[in-house]
């Protein structure tokens, strides 16, 4: 038998999705099912605390098991890529759409299950006359090098892609921004804040001002991200309340701008981290490669330990001197020390130190060099902000972290000088130590050495004294002085420092320590703008709209009432007939109820009942459709039906102007009003009854999906 | 009568006593006394009666010789304050003990001759493989070997005459020992001969003994120190003590002297003394005596010495043809060496001290450094490749054409000397590298570069580089008002300047150019005419004689002698070809404050529109932003357009660190500000704070005339308002400026 379908008039029609009609099941059981906004996707989340995901046709991408964790909400990011799932301990967890990968992971602050989450978007508009002026000095610098991939840890600037981190901006990229918000609320109100693009704003964490808000069951952002509207119950009351954060709306340029220059910064100082960790391995090589060759000592050291004295240089130096080995000399040469050892050691040695000269010169120097200049630029937008009012960044944090990064550039530099003269003094050691063993080998030794043995006799002498057996480039890496800085002024480097011949660890401060200093001084200066932003949030409403807290509510802010920022509310309670339609407008920063409907559906003729049992439908969930229509699933006794309802054809009772105490009563007191037309109307079979509703809205389709959490099953429409 | 006794002392001293004798020196090719002594402690160590853990500081003396940078005294006091606490493998006695008991055992020549005798049973070979050595045996090409046998053949090669000289010098040399006692004990005297009893200790009778005592001298150590001194001198300068001086020139004027670099040496040190003429006769003389010693040299190097001396003092034209004449030779000869150093010394000087007027002379020399990064990657030569890749840097900022080229040769330079594993030419690569970035607006890097330099690279750095480098320090601690830091460097400077003639002269050149400044800003007429006229005791290249002239029309202007410099701007404009594109900058921005002063303000702003294209299209940032900064204040724009403009700018202008263009950005602000006070509406407090903080920049640099206008500015504000709270405070701050004598 052809289902009943009718249509009034004929604007939307109501279709399956999957052609064969066949319902889909899921058997552990529906939790939730949340539609991709982008592209044809489906988020279920099953009682079995599995998340799948499904194309339109219910082919199945990926299948994740949360396994202990019991997730309770899920919200996709706008372009379809990310999923984000809160859990009932207050977790949360980004994951990759293609592949159910997971992208990141936060702890909770506090242990409280997620109960709504939103991810809000927004594109600026730069003025374009600002970049005519405006000089970027590294995007005329070669490019930074691709770093060698490392066993140890992986290094996202190993590969080729590192030209798009580091890739100078383009001019027709810089007008458009994106802003996202992302938003995670509990029951006692908006735990967390993230605001970002491609790159990092700020966040907000246990927002003083978003405490106590009660459960929220409704979370509305103003197309500015400035205002965050909350529907809560508190109490035995249903309010609505409002957020409103100022900077978002009067300066949301300084912030993008100085967002755009810390992502850049991030990336540069991870890079310097990954860079400095790869030095260090590459020491290490060092390290192992002295080890190796006193290694070659060890045991002849154990033969001679009746030995009263008894010093390695002081044997080398002997035998640089007179020509004659001892005896464990000349053990340690007929047994030890083979061609194939020497020039082992030799290659590792030189190896490394190549390397490192390259760590310095195309990877450390040249970062280093882009960050001051964008540390330069933040500080001047820091100092200008403060003189303005804005304060964004904070001009001392910033010289502080300046300072650490010129001792870096020092140090790096002291570095360099340092290991050319080891390397040079390796290389004469090399060629004296191949030389002696030759003439001490051969049957005819000649009576004078070459002159170039001669002329560099003496770094030979200092090579075996100060770096054969523990290198110079150790204070460097290992040593233990704390970065004090007394004055954190940038022009603090002393001139003519005396040079220090000190070798001891104490003296230096490692390359280490100035990395994690850096690191630390950045997160310090990139935590202050979410901290002003977290301070900024105020609490402008609070409105008591109903008595009880049973009510379902779905509400939106329709983009296409850009300026006036609309709030549009449905009201009701699960199987009964009254609606109510809250229209609210944005006035003196606060969200107030400006006109509203209390209707009723009145469907007995279109579904063919009669009319002396006249009897209104209930509701069992319905939804706003971008401001301009409603789309109700309800049910009249035994049946189930979805319509669609014109927002112009329901009747508005406009608010007095009212205390704030006097919108409940007013809202109490709206007669009700039964409604008999609609858009359209979809009786379904008996065989699937739906019981709960979503749908997504996008450029190409509207669709939807239509839930039975008895059956387990559900269907995918489009109108 | 004469008395008895005098009669009898007559006859037992026949020979009269010489009075006022003169000492001779007595010069040898590598031996002297000193290592004679230096072979018995070998000998000591072969009979290992040093220790092998005490051996290294007597091993270390022996290697002195063989690193020409050494500089050890050579007098027996060394070794005693080195081997004294060495104990020796016989017990209670040290080293030296030992080493003094052997000293003294000498009596005659004939004993030095058996030290020598015996010296080669020290090296291996001597002894056949049967026979067990009593002694430890040196490898023939160990180091010690080859000292020992240097001092051996010398010896042999000694004729009699020669010989008892050595001795006679030995007896001097050992003569400071005499004292020496060990538990109580006068060595000497146990030591002594009977027939010498009592005669070694007094000195007087050892010079009636053994005549006249010459002062032996290494003809090899000497050569071997001046060819130290010259290289010190050549890095840094001829500063020296004066009793060194004295020390100096008594080896170099002797007259068995026979050593050729004695006459560079004199070269050097007259050329950094600023004596002309004597540069060039020592110059003239140093080449004239390696012709006649037959040693290889070429004319070429004479010629390249002869052009750098005559640039260096001003004879720019001879100077161009001694190094037009030494590439010629250089060409006819074949050596590339020279050849490629000449070019690219030739290019920079040109470069430093004439102006290009024609395209032709743009393309002869990029040909030229095409030329010269061909050969020296030929000829492997690494420092005229990174000086190839600096020119090229530096004739990329001159003419402002290209940025990348710019950063692209740097980063190419930096490879060289990482390639090359040194940083020999390294102050010129970080001069250029601060430079860029201090004319990008970057002047956080620009300092930190300069830091880095001077806290890494002092101690080799060529004195002249560094200077220039501490006089670089000195200009930005000016420009961010922090004299108290000006005169720190300058006084450091002062210590470096003092190295060479050279020096003085840059050194007294930027002090005065520094304080010239700031005697023009603080409207200080009496002493800036007093700089200026001092100036002209200094030696100008053209870049110094171009600021002379600016400074000079900066102070016409400051005295109100507006026609006057007027004409000199346009006399100096109208070859702009001959100057640098920034020279040209700055004197079109005295044009721009000529015509504001003579209320001029649409010539100013059209003057003020070019600036803006050429600084934008040469990446002369800090140029760019005054500009745009003046522009905003005179130029009637649009008040949302220009308040639009200086907001996206200040910024940049923070980083830039520069206190005067910061003030007067903060000064077009609060302008445009109060201009349109109802369309803005700013708050009272972000205004008033703009006008403080271009207040304190101005008078931070001493700049009065700016100073006050802001000043005038703000009480036409307060008084705008007309606010009576503020009322009192108006007339406080009325009085303050009084008082300070800021509004006359």
């Amino acid at each position: 038998m052809v289902s009943k379908s009718f249509k009034y008039p004929k604007k939307h029609k109501f279709e399956w999705i999957n052609e064969t009609n066949r319902v889909e099941r899921v058997g552990s059981g529906l939790k939730r099912v949340i539609l991709c906004p982008s592209m044809e996707l489906i988020a279920i989340l099953t009682c079995s605390n599995h998340l799948i995901c499904c194309r339109s046709n219910s082919q199945r991408i990926w299948d994740v098991d949360f396994h202990d964790l019991e997730a309770t909400e899920l919200c996709w990011n706008h372009d379809g890529n990310l999923i984000v799932v809160g859990f009932k301990n207050g977790e949360l967890k980004i994951i990759d759409s293609s592949t159910g990968h997971l992208v990141e992971q936060r702890p909770a602050s506090r242990d409280l299950a997620v109960l709504m989450i939103t991810w809000a978007m927004q594109e600026t508009i730069v003025n374009e006359k600002r970049n005519d002026f405006l000089f970027d000095a590294t995007a005329y610098m070669p490019l930074l090098g691709t770093l060698p991939s490392s066993a140890k840890e992986e290094r996202i600037f190993s590969s080729k892609a590192i030209a798009q981190f580091f890739e100078p901006r383009k001019r027709e990229g810089e007008n458009n921004k994106k802003v996202e918000l992302l938003s995670i609320l509990d029951e006692r109100g908006i735990r967390y804040i993230n605001m970002f693009s491609s790159y990092k704003i700020g966040e907000s964490d246990s927002l003083k001002s978003a405490l106590n808000l009660g459960v929220p069951i409704s979370h509305s952002i103003t197309n500015d991200l400035a205002y965050h509207v909350l529907i809560c119950k508190g109490g035995t009351n249903i309010s609505l309340k409002t957020l409103y954060m100022p900077l978002l709306k009067n300066d949301l340029g300084s912030i993008v701008d100085i967002a755009t220059m810390s992502t850049r910064m991030q990336h540069l100082v991870r890079y310097l981290e990954e860079v400095l960790n790869a030095m260090y391995e590459e020491f290490d090589n060092v390290f192992k490669s002295e080890a190796s060759f006193i290694k070659t000592f060890d045991a002849l050291v154990s033969k001679y330990s009746d030995t009263t004295f008894f010093s390695l240089q002081l044997e080398l130096y002997q035998f640089i001197m007179n020509g004659i080995p001892s005896d464990l000399l000349k053990e340690w040469i007929n047994e030890r020390v083979g061609d194939r050892v020497l020039k082992n050691w030799e290659r590792a040695m030189v190896n490394s130190y190549t390397s490192l000269i390259i760590f310095c010169q195309e990877f450390v120097i040249p970062a280093c060099e882009r960050l001051t200049v964008l540390l330069s630029s933040a500080r001047g937008k820091s100092i200008w902000g403060h003189m303005k009012g804005n304060t964004l960044l904070d001009a001392k944090l910033v010289e502080d972290c300046l300072a650490t990064l010129g001792y870096l550039q020092n140090n790096v530099f002291s570095f360099l000088n340092c290991l050319f003269e080891e390397k040079k003094y390796m290389k004469h050691f090399i060629s004296w130590l191949n030389y002696a063993i030759v003439e001490f080998n051969t049957s005819e030794p000649s009576s004078i050495p070459p002159q170039e043995i001669i002329e560099h006799i003496n770094e030979t002498v200092i090579y075996i004294r100060h770096s054969l057996f523990r290198s110079k480039l150790t204070s460097y890496f290992m040593g233990t002085k704390p970065l004090q800085l007394r004055d954190p002024d940038y022009y603090s480097l002393k001139d003519f420092a005396n040079q220090d011949d000190s070798n001891s660890v104490d003296d230096f401060v490692s390359f280490k320590t100035l990395k994690e200093s850096l690191r630390d001084s950045f997160n310090v200066i990139f935590s202050y703008p979410s901290l002003t932003c977290q301070k900024q949030w105020l609490k402008t409403g609070d409105l008591v709209l109903f008595e009880g807290t049973d009510w379902n509510v779905s509400s939106l802010i329709p983009k296409s009432c850009n300026e006036k920022n609309q709030l549009f509310s449905l009201f009701f309670r699960k199987d009964t007939p009254n609606i109510f339609l809250i229209i609210s407008q944005l006035m003196e920063n606060t969200m107030l109820p400006v006109s509203g409907c209390h209707f009723g559906l009145d469907y007995a003729e279109l579904l063919g009942s009669s009319l002396l049992d006249f009897q209104p439908a209930t509701v069992l969930d319905m939804k706003l459709l971008n401001g301009s229509s409603i789309l109700i699933l309800g049910k009249l006794k035994e049946k189930c039906f979805l319509c669609e309802i014109c927002l112009a054809d329901v009747p508005l009772t406009f608010f007095e102007h009212q205390q704030k105490n006097s919108y409940l009563d007013a809202i109490s007191h709206l007669p009700f009003i039964p409604l008999n037309s609609c858009l359209w109307l979809h009786e379904f079979e008996k065989d699937f009854l739906p019981s709960t509703l979503e749908y997504a809205l996008s450029e190409n389709s509207d669709y939807g999906v239509l839930i039975s959490r008895e059956s387990s099953r559900y269907r995918l429409f489009s109108f | 009568m004469q008395s008895p006794a005098m009669s009898m002392v007559t006859p037992i001293f026949p020979i009269p006593l010489k009075t006022n004798s003169s000492k001779k020196n007595f010069y040898t090719t590598f031996l002297t006394p000193h290592k004679l002594t230096l072979c018995l402690l070998i000998e000591l160590y072969a009979h290992r009666i040093i220790q092998p853990q005490h051996c290294v500081p007597f091993l270390d003396l022996v290697l002195g010789y063989f690193n020409p940078n050494d500089s050890q005294p050579q007098t027996l006091t060394r070794i005693h304050d080195i081997t004294s606490h060495l104990p020796s493998s016989i017990e209670e006695y040290s080293v030296y003990s030992l080493l003094h008991e052997r000293l003294w055992s000498l009596h005659s020549f004939e004993d030095i001759h058996e030290i020598f005798i015996s010296l080669g049973n020290y090296i291996e070979g001597v002894y056949d493989s049967e026979e067990e050595a009593p002694h430890m045996l040196f490898s023939s090409s160990s180091l010690l070997s080859i000292f020992l046998r240097k001092c051996v053949v010398e010896y042999e090669q000694f004729s009699f005459e020669q010989g008892v000289q050595f001795f006679k010098s030995f007896l001097q040399y050992r003569a400071p020992s005499m004292d020496f006692q060990h538990e109580g004990i006068e060595f000497c005297k146990i030591n002594v001969r009977h027939e010498l009893m009592n005669l070694a200790s007094n000195k007087t009778l050892l010079q009636l003994a053994f005549g006249s005592i010459p002062v032996s001298r290494s003809s090899r150590d000497i050569e071997q120190l001046t060819q130290v001194q010259i290289e010190h001198m050549q890095k840094f300068g001829c500063a020296l003590p004066l009793e060194m001086k004295e020390k100096l020139h008594d080896l170099l004027e002797v007259e068995e002297n026979n050593l050729n670099t004695s006459y560079y040496c004199k070269f050097l040190n007259s050329w950094f003394s600023g004596d002309y003429q004597q540069s060039v006769e020592n110059l003239c003389r140093y080449f004239d005596h390696i012709m006649h010693s037959d040693e290889k040299v070429s004319y070429q190097y004479a010629l390249l010495n002869l052009a750098m001396l005559q640039a260096d003092f001003g004879c720019n034209e001879e100077a161009l043809h001694a190094i037009e004449d030494t590439i010629n030779t250089a060409r006819e000869s074949g050596d590339t060496a020279c050849l490629n150093f000449a070019l690219a010394w030739m290019f920079e000087f040109k470069r430093s001290q004439y102006s290009n007027p024609s395209p032709e002379k743009n393309e002869n020399d990029d040909q030229i450094l095409e030329h010269l990064a061909r050969n020296s990657q030929k000829a492997q030569l690494p420092i005229l490749q990174t000086t190839v890749h600096l020119l090229q840097v530096q004739k990329f900022l001159d003419d402002g054409s290209s940025l990348i080229g710019v950063f692209s040769n740097l980063t190419k330079a930096f490879a060289l000397f990482c390639a090359n594993e040194s940083f020999d030419g390294f102050p010129r690569y970080m001069d250029l590298l601060q430079s860029i970035w201090y004319r990008l607006g970057c002047s956080i890097l620009s300092m930190t570069y300069i830091s880095i330099y001077q806290k890494n690279h002092v101690h080799d750095s060529p004195a002249l580089d560094l200077l220039q480098s501490l006089i670089t320090k000195a200009w930005r601690y000016a420009e961010l008002g922090r004299w108290l830091d000006v005169a720190t460097i300058l006084s450091t400077a002062e210590v470096q300047s003092q190295r060479s003639f050279q020096c003085a002269h840059l050194y007294g050149r930027e002090k005065t150019f520094i304080y010239l400044s700031k005697a023009i800003d603080e409207k200080n007429h009496m002493d800036a005419t007093l700089y200026l006229k001092n100036l002209n005791g200094f030696r100008h290249d053209k870049m110094s004689t171009f600021r002379t002239q600016l400074y000079a029309l900066r102070l016409d202007i400051s005295l109100g002698n507006l026609s006057q410099a007027i004409e000199g701007i346009d006399k100096l404009l109208e070859e702009p070809e001959k100057l640098a594109i920034e020279w040209v900058l700055q004197l079109m921005f005295l044009k721009v404050d000529i015509y504001m002063r003579t209320e001029m303000s649409n010539r100013a702003v059209f003057e003020l529109l070019e600036i803006i294209q050429m600084a934008s299209s040469n990446y002369l940032r800090l140029y760019l932003l005054r500009g745009l900064c003046t522009l905003c204040l005179i130029g009637e724009l649009d008040c949302f357009t220009a308040i639009d403009l200086l907001d996206s700018l200040i910024p940049d202008i923070i980083a830039a660190d520069n206190k005067p263009l910061l003030a007067l950005a903060f000064h077009a602000f609060a302008s445009l500000q109060i201009k349109h006070l109802d369309l803005l509406q700013p708050s009272r407090m972000f205004v008033i704070q703009l006008l403080d903080s271009a207040i304190d920049g101005y008078r931070a640099c001493y700049m009065v005339e700016m100073q006050k206008t802001v000043v005038r500015l703000k009480i036409q504000y307060l008084r705008q308002i007309n606010d009576p709270a503020l009322q009192p405070n108006i007339e406080q701050y009325c009085s303050r400026f009084y008082s300070d004598n800021l509004l006359n």
